[in-house]
Parts: structure tokens; sequence; C-alpha cells
């Protein structure tokens, strides 16, 4: 379903005004793109979801306050994130520091790393194939919590380095070599994991082939 | 981290994300963007931020997908059922809230008991030491008389060679000052005898075998011991 902040401003006037109906199709509007949000960030489903449930009736508590000076998307994403930083805290994941910090370090992190766009065919093509996007999830589980935040901030929700500081808790110059060492991990991981990825024809054997990597 | 020189333009990596993400200042994007069209392999790497872009969102809106309705259906059904919590919530008459000095009363209730007493026994200390300090000369007058003990002459002692009654120290005390000064305790006062018949005591040897009783004629020698079985009187006359 297309959206508009148009749209979505009809909707949140409505709500504000008591109308429950209204904040349903709000809900249904934004229900899977907050649940990629917060999974790109989590990493559980379960995780995710409870994350889209407390979003969603903060989100609802503080609609008297919203004035539209951001859209609602903006404004939905951004106390998504929020909880979603507030829940990496919390769990504390120590391996994923590690991880973090040993790719960091790494000689082949800071040496460049493509992705092998010639194997990908057409970016437009290569964005629907399951096997890399499967590639993609498996490149993001290893992911520092921090690393994988920013490159969410970024990529899905399109936050300014200015606004990922302000959530992350430090200066845009941090996000920037942030962001700059996701990316670059990013690329790496799936340089290594999408080297020989067959064309879409021939899935199930790449498919067979990475469950087995996943697996070993 | 730099970038290798590319022609006459410096451009390090970062520099470059900062272009894709739209972050650089216009003088800055301009000089990239020309650094861009002039060098293929920095293109190629331009070219690379966007795919990894595109890759990310289709893999996480594809794992959303994977989630059936009927699992939103039931997150829905929880936010619905919180909101008509909340708006119950608002609708119940609240409580007047306490002004802030009452709030601070409140905080330090189980501190009261303790700082009354500290106060009062503060208090009592200060005026006892007040009233030491305001004259040094008081503290003698507290004390206002000093008088020995009324001392009954024994009729039947006209040599007066019998030990004599020490006059035991009697002190008065001021009606306003609780201290009491005791009597020596060497010297040994005599005590009156409860039936009143003028008989004293005027000696008691302890451990020993003496003893006298006036004015009668009377006397009961007493003898004392530690062993409680001797410790009965035996009177003769």
């Amino acid at each position: 379903m297309a959206t508009t902040d148009s749209d979505d401003q009809e909707l949140v006037a409505a709500a504000q005004a008591g109308d429950r109906r209204a904040f349903q199709t709000l809900y249904e509007r934004y229900e899977r793109k907050v649940y990629a949000v917060a999974y790109g960030f989590l990493r559980n489903q379960e995780d995710a979801l409870d994350v889209l449930q407390e979003a969603f009736i903060k989100v609802h508590r503080y609609l008297p306050n919203f004035e539209g000076q951001s859209s609602f998307y903006t404004w939905l994403y951004r106390i998504v994130a929020n909880l979603c930083i507030d829940h990496l805290r919390r769990a504390g994941r120590k391996r994923d520091v590690e991880f973090d910090d040993k790719l960091k370090h790494s000689e082949a992190s800071e040496s460049s790393a493509h992705l092998p766009i010639s194997s990908l065919g057409d970016p437009a093509q290569a964005v629907k194939n399951k096997e890399i996007l499967s590639a993609v999830e498996a490149a993001l589980d290893q992911l520092s919590d921090k690393h994988r935040a920013v490159i969410v901030m970024r990529e899905l929700q399109g936050m300014s380095y200015a606004d990922m500081a302000k959530e992350m808790g430090c200066s845009k110059g941090t996000i920037m070599s942030r962001l700059f060492h996701a990316r670059r991990n990013m690329q790496k991981i799936l340089s290594t994991r999408l080297d020989h990825v067959p064309e879409e024809g021939d899935s199930s054997e790449a498919g067979d082939s990475l469950t087995q990597e996943a697996a070993s | 981290m730099m970038r290798d020189q590319i022609g006459a333009t410096d451009i390090s990596d970062e520099m470059l994300a900062a272009y894709f993400d739209g972050e650089l200042s216009d003088a800055d994007a301009e000089r990239v963007a020309a650094a861009i069209d002039a060098d293929a392999e920095l293109r190629g790497e331009f070219e690379q931020l966007g795919l990894l872009g595109g890759l990310v969102q289709h893999g996480l809106a594809r794992k959303a997908n994977q989630v059936p309705q009927a699992r939103f259906e039931q997150i829905w059904d929880e936010i619905d059922r919180a909101i008509a919590n909340d708006a119950r919530t608002a609708s119940e008459p609240k409580e007047i809230s306490p002004s802030i000095w009452g709030r601070v009363w409140a905080a330090f209730k189980p501190l009261r008991v303790p700082a009354i007493a500290a106060a009062a026994a503060a208090a009592v200390t200060v005026y006892v030491v007040g009233q030491d300090d305001s004259d040094p000369n008081k503290a003698s007058d507290t004390v206002v008389e000093v008088t020995p003990s009324p001392s009954t002459p024994e009729p039947g002692n006209d040599d007066g060679a019998g030990p004599q009654p020490m006059p035991a120290p009697v002190t008065k005390i001021a009606d306003a000052n609780p201290v009491v000064v005791p009597p020596e305790p060497s010297e040994l006062a005599p005590m009156e005898v409860p039936d009143a018949s003028g008989v004293e005591i005027h000696n008691i040897d302890l451990g020993g075998g003496g003893g006298r009783i006036s004015n009668t004629g009377t006397v009961t020698v007493l003898y004392l011991d530690e062993e409680p079985a001797q410790a009965d009187s035996e009177r003769s006359l």
C-alpha cells in the first residue's frame, strides 16, 4: 500500500481526535516496516515484535503532543530506534562487541572490500535474489550491534548523521566513522559469501550450499 | 583513512560515504561529484554503496514478510488492550497531588521521631550547659546548706569516754536541683531505732564481738560473721 505524508497526517489527526480505527490503520500501514527496522537492530523475531507493540503504545500515548513538525514515519522510526537501542543496551551482548573489535582493527577491514557486482548481475534484479538476500541477512547477523544499528538507521530509516548521533549518544564524527566501518565489514562478509552466487534460476543449489555453510 | 590519489583530488572513503548520504557541504559535495565523474573506480565504489543499501532494505523487508499476518493482528490486540487500559486509567478521578512541602514532609516522615528526640536532647544540653556556664558561683548556691545531723547526747555516758557519734553530714538539696550529695561512707552515723525508745546503736564492729547499746543499760552483743549460720544475733541481759 502506497502511503504519503498527507495520508498519514489525516490519520494522525483523526487518531488524535480519538478515532481508534484511524490509529489501527496507521498501525497496519507501518507494522511490517517497523518490524523490519526492529528486526534489523535486534535479529530476533519476538524481540522485534515486542518493540513493535511497545512503539505503537508509546506513539498512542504521545500522539496528543505530536505537532507534525516532522513526518509521522520519521517520528515513529525515531521512537522505534530509541526502543531498540535501549533494548540492546539492556541486553549487553558481549559476543557482538568482541566481533566488532576484531573486525574493526583487522587488516582486512582496512583494505577495500568490494561486492562482486559482476557476479550479481543487474542490481535491480540482485535485490530480489533470494540467495543474495539470505546472504545479506547472514551478514547482518555477523555485524556488531552498533554497526548494525547505524546501517539500519541509515539504510532503512534514512536518518541523518546528526539524528543518529543523538540516538546513539555520540558525535557526528563517530557516526561517520562507525557507518564507514559498518559498510566496509558488511561488504567484506557479503563478498565472501557471494563469490559464486548463481543466477536466480539455479537458486536451489545455491540455497543448499548457503544452508550448509550456515550450518557449519 | 585516505584513498589513493585520484588525479589531483583526495577523496577519502568516509567522504565518499558522506557524499552518498547527503551529509557534505555544497562545496565538498561538488568536489566529490567531480571526482566521481572523472574516476571509474570511485564511481564503482559509489555504486556499491547504493547496492548495499538496497540489499539491506530488501533483505529486511523479506524477513518482515515471512511473519504471518495473524501475528501482527495479535500484536494489535495487545496494543488495543493497552490503549483501552490507558483510557480507563485516564478517566478515573485522580488524587490531588500534595504540595511540594507536603511531599517533603512525607519524605522525611521516618526521620521525624529521631529528629524531635535529638532536638529535645540538644535543647536540654544547651539549657544545662547554659546554667553551668552563666555564673561559676552559682554551683555553690545549689547546695544551700550542709549541717551535721542532730546527734542525741547519751545521758548514761557521763564520762564521755565512749565513742562519740560522728556528726554525719546532712545535705540539704536545693529544690531546683535533683543532685544528691551522699554522706562520707567512712564515718558511721547513729541510726534511728524505729520504736523511738531512745536506744541507739553506737558502734558495730564487723567480724568482731563487741558493741554497746545505751541508755537503759541493756547491752546487746552482736556476733557478726560472714557465715550465714552465725548471722543470728544472741541477746544477753
